[in-house]
């Protein structure tokens, strides 16, 4: 299976982000086979797509903080309910 | 008392991770206009990549997101977003220091560093908006 088939197969991945990160990186290759971008500007775009990779991984550790939060003040209520 | 319980049974669940959620910085209003200024420059200047126009609005976009990476720093208990805002500004960064040498920027690399600057800061403005009041 060469590149382009796999990125592809992960273009229909079920997981949003994995998916999401195969059409960009396929976007790039197409960019750089037809020369719109440079070597150093298609590196430097890959390195960018691990960096939106880490703000992703950021992004849920907060969305399950500010969950763990929320549940812990309602049963906080809760119990001054009781 | 029953509060007490209430706490401790949540820390006997899983100790530090819950600690760090109830502690959590809360929602923060000019954190989350920082996101959204940043957002909404991208969306400004995408139409004009390519152009002379193009370098002032770069140099904009970079403050922008040096004043949110710096503003956020030093909230305690604010480590997701410092890494979210540490790495944005890192991939904001890239794009103004092309603007700032000699070689002419590509309209193709431009369009596609500001797509990816929009689709990070919008991952982080719906996740900072979610954060407790």
């Amino acid at each position: 299976m060469n590149l382009d088939q796999l990125l592809r197969e992960l273009n229909d991945h079920p997981d949003d982000a994995v998916a999401n990160w195969a059409a960009d990186a396929h976007e790039l290759q197409t960019q750089l086979k037809s020369n719109a971008i440079s070597l150093a500007e298609y590196k430097e775009l890959l390195q960018d797509l691990l960096r939106g990779q880490e703000i992703i991984k950021s992004a849920n550790d907060l969305d399950t903080q500010s969950a763990i939060n929320q549940a812990t003040h309602g049963l906080l209520a809760l119990a001054s309910l009781a | 008392m029953k509060k007490v319980l209430v706490l401790g049974m949540a820390f006997a669940l899983s100790g530090c991770a819950i600690y760090d959620a109830i502690t959590m910085a809360k929602f923060d209003n000019h954190e989350y206009a920082l996101v959204n200024d940043i957002r909404s420059s991208v969306v400004v200047a995408r139409p004009r990549c390519g152009t002379s126009e193009e370098k002032p609005l770069v140099q904009q976009l970079y403050v922008q997101s040096l004043t949110l990476k710096n503003y956020s720093q030093y909230i305690p208990k604010n480590n997701p977003t410092i890494k979210m805002t540490s790495e944005l500004h890192e991939i904001i960064q890239g794009l103004h220091d092309k603007y700032q040498g000699q070689e002419p920027v590509s309209a193709a690399y431009c369009n596609l560093k500001l797509n990816l600057i929009e689709k990070n800061a919008e991952v982080m403005q719906r996740s900072i908006g979610g954060k407790p009041r």
